[in-house]
């Protein structure tokens, strides 16, 4: 079944149509990878799914069911999980209170997770559990809006470039996280990036964005099988 | 474009929508047909901080207007007011003088402040239009600043200020220390003034204790009353004059009543009138206090006044107070004159204004011709003090002060010697 | 000075600063949570001094019979507010400043409307609660009973808003939605919902303000304005979005004012535009402040 379905997506900010058309679907359990270059419309699209800002039309599914127009919040107990690029982590909050926080998302089902259970799967957050969120480097804060979000036990997630801004050693450290996430629990992932090495590690699935259209839908097998495709869209 | 200063916003925003609310509902132009009404603009403070005194303006001039009209009217014409709602700005005044002479109104009545009378009567004088101030008090329009156009149908400053002073003194005794809170603009400063050279004149080695200057419409007294209750540490027999008015009076008068600033002390209130009292009575907040306003409706025993009380408590249900009186004056001098000059002239009204003696509340009236400064027989001082009945005060004395022992001889274009 | 004026004015400083702390206070939590300036404010002031009015009228009431009729004029404000902010201001919030300043100002004269049409032009007055009505000596100093209660509810209400900000789950979203109100959404959290409870929280201490200056001061249908550009002065001069500044804010802007007026008077009414002009030329974020008005969230 697909978990998310993107039909038709047009997006706007004020007068500036930034995505035409845009249509996926990531089926569920698996992972997909929107590629994209810079401004290629990643996070326009995710904000679009979220309705946290651009102006929409087209339809978004959430597992079948129309969630168009819904609002944020909404969306976030219905199950669906947003990690933004710029992380936003409460930089007055600790780092517990950071995790409580993404509770809110949590619906019905059993109950959201504790910081103990996120703490087995990030270990590298627990010693810092009464840190600030202000005080944390770019890659704990990466992992922490990843954790975060992983509270309110979401049915997809939408990570938008964790690997942004990051040295690639601690780059590194977050993919790692990400892979044990992967075979450790249960959600649709899809993930923004134009780092493609870095997707690769994770993708199932790869959705290919230029400048608002998308150019190329496939698995990550097809993907790799076509090397041109990366110069043609990617390469710098 | 986010970068808005916005103090500077909200002065504009104030500004703008203060002189917006100048607009009032148009009269139009009239010709000259005999039965054709006479039109009289009223500029008052129907909205606003002010519109107590606005409102009951217009209960005064409407009374006369009704009672005119209900006798067959002005040379057989009926009287028009004509509103203007004006909150006490001099630029606002002027624009609204302008709209007057435009629509052919050209006798005008009330006016607010100080400020705003000393604003139009340039312009008036312009423009052809009479500007008979029913309230404003500023003693400049009839003295240093006099000019042809302006009349007062009404008590001067000087005046108010002159018969509380001498009340007080007549019916309390020789008071040698007194003291000021007042309000810090022209009115203030000239009462005080006017009030300690009167004083001077009065009593042996008068000697002022202290004074404080609360600006206009202040939201806190408290340090100002604190203030003025250190300067009469000492001086327990010392008088205190006030010449704060309206909802400012009110609030002084509130928060001096915890420390009891006012308490023990001869107390004299300039210009509040009983529509203030009220409502500190209510709150078991009333003064002992003399009050000048020259007009209380059981002190004048002639018939206008008789006939005047009468028809506003079948009009209005309430006894009439000074502005109500002073209101009513000011439409019944306009009338007066129009019915001496057979016509509605200009220059014809202005020249029966000139020396006009009419009947009024306070007795029979004239209108000096030399400064156009209303004379009075006399004035009505009143005492009141805290009462255990439902309004909360009463009023325990009421006397009549001569009108001739309150007023200079006339000084167009001078400085008067009591605003010195 | 003497020493009992420098005692007066202190005490005299400081209780018109926790006066103005009261009025401002809502103005500084809906800043700091919505970024928006609400002069609107100055309507939820009047209207609460008008309700403790019709609620508790002109006769001296008990003081645990005036707090409840406080709290009764706070409760029915905020109901008013939620209202309104559900029905028209959440419409405007990403506007720009203008805009949403002089809309929350026209409020205001929409506000002096209907008072007037409820309760008429004429002055109102409420009476001290039994036992308020004097004054206690302090260092021989008289200070109205009123003013030093003014202090208390002052402090009462910094606990409380610290309580609830700090202590309790509430605040831990409003904080939260204060802080990124878009994270915020996407985490869960109703920030429409906070949006109307925060105003309408601001709404409720502006009422608390406006009943507890109601024995002070003659109700007109222009209340709203008076305390407006002092308040304002005081949450600009704090930090816009910071309810400590706030206070801090207003015991100097109050401490300066009564100073003023026993040493040099005729700049006593100035003091407030003075704080506003050095304040915001040498820090404009504020005393505490953390936010320009000039950056918007949202
Ligand atoms: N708030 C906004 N208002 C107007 N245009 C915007 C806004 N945000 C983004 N854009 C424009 O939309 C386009 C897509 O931007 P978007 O941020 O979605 O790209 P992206 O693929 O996420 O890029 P990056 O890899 O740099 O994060 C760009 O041209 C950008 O300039
Ligand atoms: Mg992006």
């Amino acid at each position: 079944m697909s978990a998310l379905t993107v039909r038709n997506l047009n997006s706007y900010y004020g007068s500036s149509h930034i995505l035409w058309n845009v249509a996926f679907d990531v089926e569920e359990g698996t992972s997909a990878v929107l590629l994209g270059r810079n401004g290629a419309g990643k996070t326009t699209s995710f904000k679009s799914i979220m309705n946290l800002g651009p102006s929409v039309r087209g339809r978004i599914l959430l597992r079948g069911e129309d969630v168009t127009g819904v609002p944020p919040h909404r969306l976030a107990r219905r199950g669906m999980g947003y990690v933004p690029e710029d992380r936003r982590i409460y930089a007055g909050f600790s780092v517990t209170e950071n995790l409580r926080l993404g509770g809110f998302a949590f619906s019905s089902n059993g109950r959201p997770m504790e910081p103990d259970e996120v703490f087995d799967l990030f270990p590298l957050l627990k010693p810092l559990a009464a840190r600030r969120g202000g005080q944390l480097s770019g890659g704990e804060q990466q992992l922490l809006a990843v954790a975060r979000c992983l509270v309110g036990r979401p049915s997809v997630m939408l990570l938008d470039e964790p690997s942004e801004g990051l040295a690639p050693v601690i780059a590194r450290n977050v993919l790692d996280a990400l892979r044990s996430l992967r075979e450790n629990t249960d959600f649709t992932l899809l993930l923004a990036e134009q780092n493609v090495s870095f997707a690769m590690n994770l993708a199932t699935h790869v959705h290919v964005l230029e400048q608002g259209e998308l150019v190329y839908s496939g698995t990550k097998e097809a993907f790799d099988a076509d090397p041109a495709l990366k110069t043609r869209y990617l390469s710098l | 474009m986010r970068r808005i200063p916005a103090l500077v916003m909200l002065v504009v925003l104030v500004s703008a929508v203060l002189a917006a609310c100048g607009g009032g509902q148009g009269g139009a132009p009239g010709g000259a047909g005999t039965d054709e009404p006479i039109r009289i603009g009223v500029l008052a403070p129907l909205t606003g901080a002010q519109s107590t005194l606005g409102q009951e303006e217009k209960r005064g001039a409407d009374l006369a207007a009704k009672m005119l009209n209900e006798d067959g009217g002005v040379l057989g014409r009926p009287i028009e007011l004509v509103y203007r709602d004006g909150q006490g700005s001099p630029a606002e005044a002027v624009q609204i003088v302008r709209d007057f002479a435009n629509e052919d109104i050209n006798f005008t009545l009330g006016y607010v402040s100080s400020a705003q009378c000393l604003a139009v009567t340039p312009v008036a004088e312009q423009l052809g239009v009479l500007v008979m101030s029913s309230y404003c008090q500023t003693t400049k329009v009839t003295g240093s600043e006099f000019t042809e156009n302006f009349f007062r149908a009404t008590t001067s400053a000087e005046m108010l200020t002159r018969a509380g002073a001498q009340a007080i003194v007549q019916e309390d005794g020789d008071i040698a220390e007194w003291s000021s809170i007042s309000p810090d603009y022209e009115y203030g400063h000239i009462t005080w003034t006017i009030f300690k050279n009167q004083m001077e004149l009065l009593v042996d080695g008068f000697e002022v204790v202290g004074e404080v200057w609360p600006p206009f419409q202040a939201a806190s007294f408290s340090d100002h009353i604190t203030k003025l209750n250190n300067s009469l540490s000492g001086h327990d027999q010392a008088g205190i004059f006030s010449s704060l008015y309206s909802g400012d009076m009110i609030n002084m008068l509130s928060q001096a009543a915890p420390i009891g600033l006012v308490e023990g002390h001869p107390f004299l209130m300039l210009g509040t009138d009983l529509d203030a009292i009220r409502p500190l009575g209510q709150a078991g907040n009333v003064p002992t206090a003399w009050i000048s306003v020259a007009y209380y409706h059981e002190a004048f025993d002639n018939p206008v006044n008789t006939e005047f009380v009468k028809a506003f408590q079948a009009e209005y249900g309430v006894v009439p107070i000074g502005y109500n009186a002073t209101a009513f004056m000011s439409v019944t001098a306009y009338a007066a004159a129009i019915e001496k000059a057979g016509s509605t002239e200009v220059q014809a009204v202005h020249d029966a204004l000139e020396g006009l003696t009419w009947q009024t509340p306070l007795g029979e009236t004239t209108i000096r011709a030399e400064d156009h400064q209303a004379m009075f027989e006399s004035l009505a001082m009143f005492k009141i003090a805290p009462a255990d009945n439902e309004q909360g005060f009463e009023v325990t004395d009421v006397i009549t002060i001569p009108g001739q022992d309150v007023s200079s001889p006339p000084h167009p274009g001078e400085v008067g010697e009591f605003s010195q | 000075m003497t020493f009992d004026e420098l005692v007066i004015v202190t005490v005299n400083g400081i209780s018109f600063g926790f006066l103005l702390f009261l009025v401002a206070v809502g103005l500084s939590l809906v800043f700091g949570v919505m970024g928006i300036l609400n002069l609107a404010h100055g309507a939820f002031f009047m209207l609460g001094a008008y309700l403790a009015y019709e609620f508790g009228g002109a006769a001296a009431l008990s003081l645990p019979l005036f707090i409840l009729v406080m709290i009764g004029s706070g409760l029915v404000t905020a109901a008013i507010a939620a209202v309104l902010e559900a029905a028209l201001f959440r419409r405007i919030y990403y506007r720009e400043h203008l805009e949403i300043l002089v809309f929350a100002f026209a409020l205001i004269f929409v506000a002096e409307g209907a008072v007037r049409l409820q309760w008429g032009p004429n002055p109102l007055i409420m009476s001290y609660p039994e036992g308020f009505a004097s004054s206690v000596s302090i260092f021989g100093a008289p200070v109205p009973e009123w003013s030093l209660l003014i202090i208390v509810a002052g402090l009462v209400i910094l606990a409380g808003l610290a309580f609830l900000l700090f202590r309790t789950r509430i605040g831990y979203v409003i904080r939260a939605v204060a802080e990124d109100s878009h994270m915020a959404g996407a985490l869960g959290l109703n920030v429409g919902l906070v949006f109307t409870g925060v105003f309408a929280l601001g709404a409720l201490l502006a009422a608390i303000g406006g009943s507890l200056v109601a024995p002070t001061l003659a109700l007109t249908p222009q209340l709203g304005l008076l305390f407006l550009v002092q308040a304002f002065a005081v949450v600009v001069v704090g930090g816009l979005d910071s309810i400590p500044g706030s206070l801090v804010a207003a015991i100097i802007l109050g401490l300066a004012n009564s100073f003023l007026v026993f040493t040099f008077s005729g700049w006593a009414p100035y003091s407030f535009y003075l704080g506003l002009i050095v304040v915001l030329l040498l820090r404009p974020q504020g005393i505490l402040g953390s936010r320009e008005l000039t950056k918007q969230v949202g």
